[in-house]
């Protein structure tokens, strides 16, 4: 698109330093979970969000990889997602070993 | 007491006058990369970087050579005579050798004579420094007009076996020719946002002169997917300016989903709907300090950016290193 019909936007000078500020991680943080049924419902939204899988399709018993053929990337960017909403770590070599949604749930359960 | 020492007259701000790129010739679909025996197919590989096919050099072209080219575009595009140039950046990680730099030899090769000529190593994130150091040069009065050049012949640092490398990975240049903007104009350069993860310095590698590159994929994937959407926020906020603010976002073309991440969470922030995505890398693949000028170029030819858009810009890569900033498009 061209910018013909709207003014240039304005692009500021630099305060000084203001250019090297490290990130900070403080993502927002979702409210606490408390039962298994939730950390499920949760998790199922952000799956749907990302491999856009039907909700009720997202049960304990199914893994990611070889029933809901999620790939590698995808489970990196629910990983993330995950991390955000319930406050969690989960880095790429426990990534690695939950096999199925049941694992994620229980890992969630027993990390918040 | 110390003797007192002039400083040139400050200039307001600086914009990019003119664009210009370079692809080698000879393209390779991922249907040739896996008909050389490497263990990977068309579906894979569009599916997890998106990339359809990728420009790789020729043995006797070098970097220098696409630099030449790519600066000499960009040149042309500008209006601008070589001898207008007072300083040539050359961003590149794929030199073959460490002496002589490549800025040197495209500034002598170009008609550049007597320049400021030096390269900058910041991996994917050498366009955007050494577009920072363009337009703080200018402002600052160390130079009038500089040319600013991405130049990588990555091909040569990968090992043409290595499936997790080969795919990705390709050969090309980008320039853009920086100026002061008029006085009774707004700068056309933004703050520059940008910093590094040191602790994440093993992830992308080339261990000695002997090695190829070998990376930590999904380290890496995960940092840029979580890590430059706020790079790119806050060069917007050095700028005065918001995410609906952007016309198009140019993030260096690394995976087409990591570009798509970065996207995602810019409309999450209040970018616009209409918001244009660079995807070069579809066809150009993974140039790191080129990708993004060689968007730039591809995506003006083809008529979807246009004079006066505010792009956003922000490279990432080995270092890990990470830089950006907001322009406005001659
Ligand atoms: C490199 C990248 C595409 C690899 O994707 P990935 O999903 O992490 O790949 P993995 O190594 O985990 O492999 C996943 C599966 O695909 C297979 N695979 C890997 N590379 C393959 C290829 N080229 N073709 C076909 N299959 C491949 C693996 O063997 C593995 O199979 P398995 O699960 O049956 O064992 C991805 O990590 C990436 O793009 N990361 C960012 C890197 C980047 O952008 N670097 C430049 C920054 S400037």
């Amino acid at each position: 698109m061209t910018a013909a019909a709207q003014p240039l936007p304005r692009i500021g000078t630099m305060p000084r330093d203001a250019g090297s500020t490290p990130i900070t991680g403080d993502r927002q943080k979702g409210p606490m979970p408390v039962t298994n049924e939730e950390i499920l419902r949760g998790l199922a939204k952000i799956v749907h969000e990302v491999a856009g899988i039907e909700e009720n399709e997202i049960t304990p018993e199914k893994s990611f990889v070889d029933e809901l053929d999620i790939d590698s990337l995808s489970m990196v960017e629910i990983a993330v997602q995950v991390e955000d909403h319930f406050g969690v770590k989960v880095p790429d070599d426990v990534l690695a070993n939950l096999k199925t949604v049941g694992d994620a749930v229980d890992y969630v359960a027993k990390t918040t | 007491m110390s003797p007192r020492l002039r400083q040139l007259p400050p200039i307001a701000g600086a914009r990019i006058l003119g664009l210009g790129s370079r692809q080698p010739q000879h393209i390779v679909t991922n249907a040739d990369i896996a008909a050389r025996g490497v263990q990977t197919t068309d579906e894979w590989i569009r599916e997890r970087v998106g990339i359809v096919e990728r420009h790789l050099a020729r043995e006797d072209e070098s970097v220098v050579d696409m630099a030449v080219d790519a600066g000499a575009k960009a040149l042309a595009d500008a209006g601008l005579a070589p001898a207008e140039i007072d300083a040539v950046l050359v961003a590149t990680c794929t030199m073959p050798s460490p002496i002589p730099n490549a800025a040197g030899q495209t500034a002598e090769r170009i008609g550049v004579r007597g320049a400021h000529a030096f390269d900058i190593n910041a991996a994917c994130a050498g366009f955007c420094y050494g577009l920072g150091t363009a337009s703080d040069m200018i402002r600052a009065g160390s130079a009038r007009h500089v040319l600013v050049i991405g130049a990588e012949k990555l091909s040569d640092w990968v090992d043409p076996t290595d499936r997790s490398t080969c795919i990705i990975f390709a050969d090309g240049a980008g320039a853009v020719v920086v100026g002061p903007a008029d006085p009774d104009e707004r700068p056309g350069i933004g703050p520059i946002a940008a910093g590094s993860a040191g602790d994440l310095v093993d992830t992308i590698v080339v261990a000695n002169r002997h090695s190829f590159i070998r990376q930590e994929g999904q380290e890496v994937y995960r940092w840029a997917i979580t890590e430059i959407a706020p790079v790119a926020l806050r060069a917007l906020a050095l700028a005065g300016l918001t995410a609906a603010d952007v016309d198009v976002l140019v993030p260096h073309q690394a995976n087409l989903r990591i570009i798509e991440a970065i996207a995602k969470r810019m409309r999450a922030a209040g970018a616009r709907d209409d918001m244009v995505v660079a995807d070069d890398i579809v066809r150009s693949g993974n140039t790191s300090s080129a990708s993004i000028p060689l968007a730039l170029d591809h995506m003006r030819a083809e008529g979807r950016v246009g004079s006066g858009d505010l792009a956003l810009l922000v490279g990432f890569g080995a270092g890990l290193s990470y830089a950006g900033q907001a322009v406005v498009l001659p």
